[in-house]
């Protein structure tokens, strides 16, 4: 592909991006609906979050002044010089061992690269985490959003001098070189998302805590893209699934929820919504040598009082896992045998990568 | 070690870890030592004061550009390098091995000075990645292990220091031996990820006794022995470590590989 592609593509149109470790697809789908109401959007759905993905989406919408793409975090700097984006929504850093991308150089690049922006380019940034924080300018336009992370591994010490934060309630700060968090503009308040002068009700068909997280980004970026916040909410209000995820899966007398694993902090999140009535299904595949290693830096222990289901190619590493905290569970090595293996109603499947490619196949056929 | 039958387990600077589920090897050892009789405590070593004392310390790998960091945070800990040295057990895995030794050579070319606590030198090659199982014997007398590795080391062995485990799958400390990592008095060091105790119960029974300073009966081995069954048999077939997966026609792993090595 010739490098000044995406360039020639991105001239003339107004791009968002919508990076981090997790929330890129929903959140970025968000922000397209919301922009919707100024006209045709292009938008990279699909999860094509690289070069190419960008390309195909800004080529295929010759008519749309607006783009708005969900970038890889390790192709950040590549799009962004690219598009040469007005926005740039910036979710959340935490480790993920899959790829090899080393969580301290990944920050260290987004620093040097929004350095070196000399554009107007405004920043949608987590004021709750310290990773995302360290990385936007002083003196940067930057409409701070709160989202509070449940995974904290990763921002214990200071990510800019090392030095152990200070934390009380949500406040955080560092003792050795003075980052701290910055004052939210936009927060959730009960179904309301609160704005600079705004109450906007916020009604998603999607259940969780996540998406209302997402919604909220999407909220905040489409208003400093000069929409309504409150047209922002109400385009929200009829999406109801994003590429399968939060969708749910009549199967065999069954609701099944598909809940995708990438990472610690998604396995963190996801094992929130573990309850003594609806039981979870573990589904793990094949992913590489790595595949199961997530798993090893959560704490599972909330699985306590859940009847849990280990199944996938995996299961005997799940298994292995679960034993360690003396949950207990049953072994089921089919996942469509698992989920059949649950008495009818509700139940959650948490699956990692290529166990969620394979369910969602397998569901939407049945 | 220790009188009372209870252990204590430091995991060391888990903030600098990187994410390969090295604290798995507290939670198995904390499992199997409760279920043996004995009481347990794990700490995190958070942040970058001095390590709280313990009778196992775990050091888990880091990102490369932290190496020199944890050195310096583990060197500057008299009461851990103390206690090491009169007999605390340690189990080190890849670059936390890596620093244990005399010398060990960064990503970037550069030498620096280990904590000196084993006789071996680190140097760089190409990076691997790719599961290892080894072949059983050696000092511990332990059975064929399963794991896997990610590092561009290469270890050389100080005259007369033994390495954990010899290798059938995968490239360890990458010498003409085949070996992978180091035991030496009570401190083992390895490159094998897994976690290593996960899979590998006979290791996790060998440093709670070294710990508690007398033998006991072991447990059953549990759902290890026929994970670690599975693994290797999946890993001899097919040494990717994709186990075999495909996408449509081609093999998952490469289709992924392909993707990755665009970044």
């Amino acid at each position: 592909m010739h490098p000044d592609i995406l360039t020639d593509l991105a001239e003339d149109m107004d791009v968002a991006l919508v990076t981090g470790t997790n929330g890129k697809s929903t959140t970025a789908r968000f922000l397209a609906s919301a922009l919707a109401s100024k006209g045709p959007v292009a938008f990279n759905s699909g999860g094509s979050n690289m070069e190419n993905g960008a390309v195909v989406a800004l080529a295929s919408s010759s008519k749309a002044l607006t783009a708005v793409l969900e970038v890889d975090e390790a192709f950040l700097d590549r799009i962004v010089y690219a598009t040469r984006p007005s926005l740039i929504v910036l979710l959340n850093l935490s480790r993920e061992a899959t790829r090899g991308v080393v969580l301290t150089d990944l920050t260290e690049s987004w620093r040097t690269l929004f350095s070196e922006i000399t554009w107007p380019c405004e920043f949608v940034a987590n004021a709750d985490d310290p990773i995302i924080v360290s990385t936007v300018p002083e003196g940067a336009v930057t409409h701070w959003v709160a989202e509070p992370i449940a995974w904290m591994a990763d921002s214990v010490i200071c990510p800019v001098c090392h030095t152990t934060l200070n934390r009380s309630d949500a406040h955080w700060s560092c003792p050795g070189c003075g980052l701290a968090r910055p004052t939210p503009a936009w927060y959730l308040q009960g179904d309301a998302v609160r704005g600079p002068g705004a109450t906007i009700p916020l009604s998603l068909p999607m259940p969780g805590q996540w998406p209302r997280s997402n919604a909220l980004y999407a909220i905040a970026a489409a208003t400093a893209l000069s929409v309504e916040p409150t047209t922002a909410a109400e385009a929200l209000s009829g999406i109801a699934d994003v590429e399968g995820r939060y969708r749910i899966y009549r199967y065999n007398n069954r609701d099944v929820r598909l809940i995708m694993v990438k990472n610690a902090a998604s396995w963190d999140a996801a094992l929130a919504i573990a309850s003594t009535e609806i039981p979870i299904v573990l589904a793990q595949e094949a992913f590489g040598v790595k595949d199961m290693v997530s798993m090893w830096e959560i704490d599972v222990r909330r699985l306590a009082d859940t009847t849990v289901v280990a199944t996938g190619q995996r299961c005997l590493d799940v298994a292995a896992r679960l034993e360690a905290d003396g949950i207990a569970y049953t072994l089921v090595e089919d996942p469509l045998d698992a989920i059949r293996s649950v008495p009818r109603g509700p139940v959650h499947v948490i699956a990692n990568y290529t166990a969620f490619l394979d369910l969602r196949k397998a569901l939407s056929a049945s | 070690m220790i009188a009372d039958d209870s252990i204590r387990i430091t995991i060391a600077h888990p903030h600098l870890s990187q994410p390969l589920g090295c604290d798995g090897n507290a939670y198995v050892l904390a499992s199997r030592a409760e279920r043996s009789g004995f009481s347990v405590s794990v700490t995190r070593g958070q942040g970058t004061g001095m390590l709280p004392e313990a009778d196992i310390y775990l050091i888990s790998g880091v990102p490369t550009g932290d190496q020199v960091e944890l050195t310096e945070l583990l060197r500057s800990d008299d009461s851990f390098v103390e206690r090491v040295r009169s007999g605390s057990v340690v189990l080190a895995v890849n670059s936390g091995f890596e620093v244990l030794g005399e010398t060990f050579e960064t990503i970037e070319g550069t030498t620096h000075r280990g904590l000196g606590l084993v006789d071996f030198a680190i140097h760089r090659d190409s990076f691997v990645e790719g599961p290892v199982v080894t072949i059983p014997g050696g000092t511990l007398n332990l059975p064929a292990m399963s794991g896997f590795e990610v590092h561009s080391g290469r270890c050389v062995l100080g005259d007369g220091v033994e390495p954990l485990a010899r290798v059938e799958i995968g490239v360890g400390n990458g010498d003409d031996l085949r070996s992978d990592g180091v035991v030496s008095g009570h401190v083992v060091g390895t490159y094998m990820h897994g976690p290593i105790l996960a899979r590998n119960p006979e290791l996790a029974d060998i440093l709670l006794k070294w710990a508690l300073g007398r033998s006991f009966e072991p447990i059953e081995k549990g759902i290890a022995g026929e994970l670690r069954r599975q693994r290797i048999e999946e890993d001899r077939a097919d040494p990717t470590g994709w186990g075999g997966r495909e996408y449509g026609s081609v093999p998952l792993g490469s289709r992924i590989r392909r993707l990755l090595h665009r970044c």
